[in-house]
């Protein structure tokens, strides 16, 4: 039973890791109808930019906003720079494009810190908190900073008329220009935004899964498929699909074998394909013929 | 027609061969109109005389030639977001419901480009007393409304702007006639309470003369009649053969 409990707060843990991704992928996929695959390599690059912050002596909690503030920047520029002449091409190029960013972050994180795994600190003590034995203090703490990025994201688009314009501005784009948003930069922030989340969930994960330029790949992957479980166009639910695959793989891990973990996050996503393509929380796009 | 020169020196918009296209087809074919300060125009025509184009090409949503003034300033070749922040509000074709929005939202984004926040709650609750049903249904999302539900809210968001003329697209567009009569009163109402200029494009040709005070015939991208609208209605001739009613 212990060990069973154990399984699940792990998996909640990682699971927030995943939701954040989830919700990353979430943002952009609302504005653009695209899972921007290279989600996972900006974070870890961003997370080899806190280890070279920290290996320059600055503070933890120093390095991590500069790291934060950094993405926001690097996904907005990416946006401007990048997207922005391909929005109107043909899926197939944006897709491209999409992946051209993954190799291109994959390459130079290689290429500047080298392919050899570092390990990365933990900002929280190496005893568990509150003499419990079932989490560890990096879980414990790394789901507190999710569950605090997650809430004030939803205060942001919930309650800010910027947030609203946000969400306005993914879902109809000629209607927000009639009202005067600046579609074009809308979609921008959401890039900085998505970048940012990643970020804090490269910097969560890295000190669990080491540090290397390959680190966010499986990361992506249950991200995916819990955006897919949750329902792609459904924040909330992506969410909420990340915690529920981060789970999962856990007691699969520890039930069944790790062999079949990542195998888990792959079945999940064709069995949603198949099963209920929307998710459960997705809207069912209904066409009035 | 010989006082259209010398109206439209002092007029709100005023807008010279204007002409567009989608892609290699012209849809306009350099047409001259003007909306009168607090005036309403109405621009009427059959299916297909590019009435919507018009209004598309008044805020540079398509490709678009031709002088476009407000109250004096060229606004021609700006970006749509910029021409509305001018105090230009539309209310397109097809309504431009966020449909997974609350109806409050709607309305919160129509003042979207506003800097005095305070008082957008207070515009809202105007909008709530001109239509009853959207404060009823201010929670729900948009995209349960009905027909004329959204053609209120897609009038009142534009309202929201505070604008200095409104673009209206066809309002009674789908509408029960005893609905497209309140909308019509309302508007009225709100062009003189408020001085809000108008420029509506519409087929229900009776309706549109008997609110606008000047209009325009569009046939195939072209002006065929234009004058006051009391002189057009009262005219037999020209209504048994170009509006047919």
């Amino acid at each position: 039973m212990d060990l069973f409990l154990h399984q699940i707060l792990a998996g909640l843990a990682t699971g927030g890791i995943y939701a954040s991704v989830a919700l990353a992928l979430v943002m952009i996929y609302q504005a653009t109808h695209l899972v921007n695959f290279a989600q996972g390599e900006m974070a870890m690059f961003a997370t080899y930019l806190a280890w070279a912050l920290l290996q320059a002596g600055v503070p933890y909690w120093g390095a991590f906003a500069i790291t934060v503030v950094s993405a926001f920047v690097l996904g907005v520029a990416i946006e401007r720079i990048v997207i922005r002449p391909v929005e109107n091409s043909p899926i197939l190029v944006i897709v491209i494009v999409f992946i051209a960013l993954l190799v291109i972050f994959n390459s130079l994180a290689g290429w500047i810190f080298s392919y050899t795994i570092k390990p990365f600190p933990s900002p929280f003590p190496a005893q568990p908190l509150f003499g419990n034995s079932y989490v560890s203090s990096h879980e414990l703490g790394s789901t507190a900073i999710t569950l605090v990025v997650l809430l004030l994201l939803f205060v942001f688009f919930r309650f800010t008329p910027l947030g609203l314009a946000m969400r306005a501005a993914a879902q109809n784009p000629v209607s927000s220009r009639l009202v005067g948003i600046r579609v074009g930069w809308m979609l921008a922030l959401g890039w900085g935004l998505a970048a940012a989340i990643g970020a804090i969930a490269g910097m969560m994960v890295a000190p669990t899964v080491f540090l290397e330029p390959n680190m966010m790949g499986g990361v992506l992957l249950y991200a995916f498929a819990g955006a897919l479980l949750g329902g792609i166009d459904s924040p909330g639910g992506a969410v909420l699909g990340g915690f529920v695959v981060g789970v999962l793989e856990n007691v699969v891990g520890a039930y069944v074998g790790t062999e079949l973990k990542l195998t888990l996050a792959l079945v999940v996503i064709v069995g949603v394909l198949v099963v209920r393509p929307s998710g459960m929380f997705g809207r069912v796009n209904v066409v009035r013929v | 027609m010989s006082g259209a020169r010398s109206t439209a020196a002092g007029a709100l918009l005023d807008v010279r061969g204007l002409a567009a296209q989608y892609g290699p087809t012209r849809v306009l074919h350099g047409i001259d109109f003007s909306v009168a300060e607090g005036g309403i125009t109405a621009i009427l025509g059959a299916n297909g005389a590019g009435k919507t184009t018009l209004l598309r090409a008044v805020c540079n949503m398509i490709r678009t030639s031709g002088e476009v003034r407000l109250a004096g300033e060229r606004i021609d070749g700006q970006a749509t977001e910029a021409i509305v922040r001018r105090g230009v509000a539309h209310v397109p074709d097809g309504r431009g419901t966020f449909m997974n929005l609350s109806v409050e939202e709607n309305l919160r984004l129509g003042a979207h480009t506003r800097r005095d926040r305070t008082e957008v709650g207070a515009d809202c609750e105007r909008m709530y007393a001109h239509f009853p049903r959207l404060r009823e249904r201010r929670r729900q999302q948009a995209g349960t409304l009905s027909g004329g539900e959204q053609q209120m809210l897609a009038v009142s968001r534009a309202l929201m702007l505070r604008p200095r003329l409104l673009l209206l697209d066809e309002p009674s567009f789908g509408l029960a006639p005893l609905i497209v009569q309140q909308l019509f009163e309302i508007l009225r109402v709100i062009n003189q309470g408020e001085k809000i200029g108008m420029l509506l494009v519409e087929q229900n040709a009776a309706m549109a003369l008997a609110l606008a005070d000047h209009a325009y015939l569009l046939e195939t991208g072209r002006v065929v009649m234009s004058g006051a609208a009391e002189a057009i209605r009262s005219d037999e001739s020209i209504r048994r053969s170009y509006l047919g009613y």
